[in-house]
């Protein structure tokens, strides 16, 4: 057959069946393709299943030693057999001039303001429930943040709300590049819609963290890490996870 | 001597820390003189990754300034764009809460009267 000598364009035509599958999978396939070849041009980290698992138990004794909440779970799939929660009630406030930021102009961004409805609910505190999940991600290689939260009525936070919710902070960031941010995806065990935070750059997010060295101090290698809090840490305050000192601190003990 | 420190410490610009040393290169204060400083703390800065070298590395902080002021102070130095966000580091391995003040964190990681801080600058957020 003379098949045998046109072999790159039968796999062209493989990449694209395989990118004609639905929006959603598509999507992830490229932004994993994206984060592949991230990983050929710029130096990343790569967490093993067996860090992930030590790290997380390290996590449950640093947590079960200063009373902060995080549960260890398992299930059975794969190599990874466990995953971590923590459940929280904040008091969260709704940034009010967030409302209508992107869409209106100036001017009727303060007539948004003078609407004494708009103003009440968006001012006020509420209480609300977060449930974070960190699960180990095959594909990333890396740690995914898995979360959602409740109103006390029971209804669910919107995207617009976590959004308005973001601390002044991470209000910049967020106006400029807002879809890189969260998406909602089925918790991979609950099988129930979650928020999770991209994992796209969580390796590089990690590579740099372990360039974050003292060049000066000789002992500049012999520093303890434990990847899965320094990411934790890291990315957790932006939907209101705080990790304590304590972990910190603990970390640096635990030799 | 000690006059000279409250007509520093009077001089605190609510904008910007106070610059305490001028080149990168030169002797950083004594740990001494820095404790006594009352309501300020030495914090070192020290960029990783391809985020650039501050020129003035050592900053004399209000203890009372959160971490997060700390990053957009940072951010402002640099010229962040606003697509990009950092990230501080202490002990090289960990990333203070935002809300969290600088004295906490001086007193659990800091030494000889400074607090060393690394900071990245990354696009990432998850």
């Amino acid at each position: 057959m003379s098949h045998g000598r046109r072999r790159p364009i039968q796999i062209g035509w493989l990449l694209a069946s395989i990118t004609r599958q639905p929006l959603i999978a598509s999507l992830d396939f490229y932004c994993l393709i994206a984060s592949q070849l991230q990983m050929a041009g710029c130096s990343t980290y790569v967490l093993t299943e067996k860090e992930f698992t030590a790290n997380a138990n390290q996590l449950i004794s640093i947590s079960n030693s200063i009373g902060d909440n995080w549960q260890l779970h398992h299930f059975k799939d794969g190599d990874v057999d466990c995953y971590l929660s923590k459940r929280l009630t904040k008091d969260l406030k709704l940034s009010p001039s967030y409302e209508g930021e992107s869409v209106l102009d100036l001017e009727e961004e303060n007539e948004v303001e003078d609407d004494v409805n708009t103003l009440s609910t968006a001012s006020v505190g509420e209480l609300c429930t977060f449930e974070y999940h960190v699960m180990y991600s095959s594909s990333y290689a890396a740690p995914v943040l898995y979360f959602t939260a409740y109103w006390q009525d029971g209804h669910l936070l919107s995207l617009e709300d976590l959004w308005a919710s973001l601390s002044k902070i991470y209000q910049c960031r967020l106006r400029a590049d807002r879809w890189t941010f969260v998406t909602q995806q089925e918790h991979p065990v609950l099988h129930r819609p979650f928020y999770q935070l991209h994992p796209c750059k969580t390796g590089l997010l990690m590579a740099l963290m372990r360039e974050c060295k003292d060049t000066q101090s000789s002992h500049g290698d012999g520093i303890i890490r434990n990847m899965l809090v320094s990411w934790l840490s890291t990315v957790g305050p932006v939907v209101h996870l705080d990790i304590p000192v304590q972990y910190g601190i603990s970390i640096q003990d635990h030799k | 001597m000690s006059a000279e420190e409250d007509a520093s410490g009077g001089r605190i610009n609510d904008e910007s820390p106070t610059n305490v040393e001028t080149s990168p290169t030169s002797e950083p204060t004594s740990p001494a003189v820095s404790k006594d400083k009352g309501d300020k703390i030495d914090i070192l800065l020290k960029a990783t990754g391809d985020a650039p070298i501050m020129k003035k590395r050592k900053w004399a902080v209000d203890k009372k300034k959160k971490i997060g002021w700390v990053i957009e102070f940072i951010k402002r130095y640099i010229k962040c764009e606003p697509h990009e966000s950092v990230f501080l580091y202490v002990n090289q391995a960990f990333a203070p809460a935002p809300d969290v003040d600088v004295r906490t964190i001086y007193e659990c990681f800091g030494a000889e009267g400074k607090l060393v801080l690394h900071y990245c600058r990354t696009q990432a957020w998850g």
